[in-house]
């Protein structure tokens, strides 16, 4: 069984690392074949939540991983409605994530496919994700809890995959209810049907592997386990071999769409870390539990969707560095983003103090 | 002696119930991601090992999601709170 299970969460890793470089030879942008901050971004733009004319698509990746994780877990008489565990803290937490990764310009899973191209700057942000992770497992060993989750109407389960497949059908109809970029990384995709085909199998996969990149690190922090880890592993490699088949590895300060401030490269991704370990897991692992009856992750994911609004409406989201016309470097983090981050990483580490609950009695029965 | 294992709702569960596993004797108490046949979740669960049996109802709290023994490598329920 331990094999099966790491031969599952192996194959996961590197479908997911291959349909990155697959979907971005296909026309999703630079680095951003799967990146799920990226994609609920856009998302969150296809439903007008944020005015950025360039970040409006509602992202079949996104769709596809949830339908995927939904179907599995039906399939497998997995599918169990269960929430209640701090859901406004969840909420909070899910925007602030998302707004550092923002900051950042990727989530870890994007993080991953920058190292893979030889994205230096990505790799200060692996150093800021672990050192979150480090300090988010301080807490957990400290008695930091949201709570346990209580069973909940059968129908609520049901809700965000069909929100899901209801946003499905008006991407493939081109509805008007839906803002469509015409330029920049949202008008940038692979055809919908590739797109979510590999996000349906995606979906399947990791809703079975539990392939998770905050898990990995926290695992190892925690319990010295590297099952997870070796997900993350295989992500990189495929991707690595992906990209120096297509010729899109070259060790450079910043690649497309990212910036090379080292210090706030360092901290989002620490708050990334920080605020996925607290919530028990990174945005892609919160997309597939959602699938599967978890109304917290439901919540995770809104408050990712409402961060990304924000990030965009507030000017808090990184520009991409690039050179202007007379050569000089433009572009990085906004003060707004730099303070968003301080502001979310004390709004975390007071979230984090507050929950702890003191050890009950070892009582001896 | 008979193995069990242990999988709850929060990581705060494991670390109260295995205090109260250490101050009751359990020996080889060991933290390990709980097992893929038995949850969705990549949470964590505690294997430990017992000389004579406890009450589990009385050693659980809120936060214990199921006890298991496990025999040949297979896990049967011994005491139950899933969701």
């Amino acid at each position: 069984m331990r094999f099966k299970n790491k031969l599952l969460i192996i194959i996961s890793g590197l479908l997911i690392g291959a349909a990155a470089i697959i979907l971005m030879t296909q026309g999703n942008p630079a680095n951003m074949g799967f990146c799920l901050a990226c994609f609920l971004r856009d998302t969150a733009g296809a439903l007008k939540l944020h005015q950025a004319a360039v970040v409006q698509y509602a992202r079949p990746e996104v769709i596809g991983l949830v339908l995927g994780s939904f179907i599995i877990s039906l399939v497998k008489k997995e599918f169990r409605v269960q929430g209640g565990s701090a859901p406004f803290l969840r909420l909070v937490m899910g925007a602030i994530l998302m707004i550092a990764a923002l900051v950042f310009l990727g989530c870890p899973l994007r993080m991953v496919l920058r190292m893979a191209a030889g994205d230096l700057s990505a790799y200060l942000g692996l150093l800021g994700f672990i050192a979150g992770i480090f300090v988010g497992t301080q807490f957990l060993k400290r008695g930091f809890s949201l709570g346990r989750t209580y069973a909940q109407p059968k129908i609520s389960g049901y809700i965000f995959p069909a929100i899901q497949l209801f946003l499905l059908v008006l991407l493939m109809t081109g509805s008007s209810l839906l803002a469509f970029s015409e330029s920049g990384p949202g008008a940038a995709h692979a055809p919908v049907l590739l797109a979510l085909g590999f996000a349906l199998v995606i979906g399947v996969l990791n809703q079975q592997s539990r392939i998770c990149q905050a898990g990995c690190f926290r695992d190892l922090f925690l319990i010295q386990d590297f099952h997870l880890f070796w997900g993350t592993l295989a992500i990189f490699i495929a991707a690595l071999i992906g990209n120096l088949i297509i010729g899109n590895f070259e060790f450079v300060a910043y690649g497309p769409i990212a910036h090379q401030d080292w210090l706030w490269n360092f901290l989002s991704m620490l708050a990334v870390g920080l605020a996925s370990t607290l919530l028990g897991g990174c945005p892609m692992r919160q997309l597939i539990l959602s699938g599967t009856g978890n109304i917290d992750s439901v919540i995770t994911v809104i408050g990712m969707v409402l961060g990304a609004a924000f990030a965009h409406n507030m000017g808090l989201a990184s520009a991409p560095n690039k050179l202007d016309e007379a050569g000089q470097l433009v572009g990085g983090p906004s003060l707004a983003g730099k303070f968003a981050v301080v502001a979310g990483l004390i709004i975390l580490v007071v979230i984090a103090l507050q929950k702890r609950q003191v050890k009950q009695v070892e009582r001896k029965i | 002696m008979k193995d069990y294992l242990a999988s709850f709702y929060t990581h705060f569960g494991v670390l109260s119930f295995k205090a109260r596993l250490e101050a009751n004797a359990a020996l080889e108490i060991k933290q390990i991601a709980t097992p893929r046949e038995l949850s969705v979740a990549c949470g964590t669960a505690l294997s430990f090992r017992l000389a004579k049996p406890l009450d589990f109802s009385e050693l659980a709290d809120l936060d214990t999601e199921a006890i298991y023994e496990v025999i040949d490598g297979k896990y049967v329920v011994v005491f139950d709170q899933r969701n």
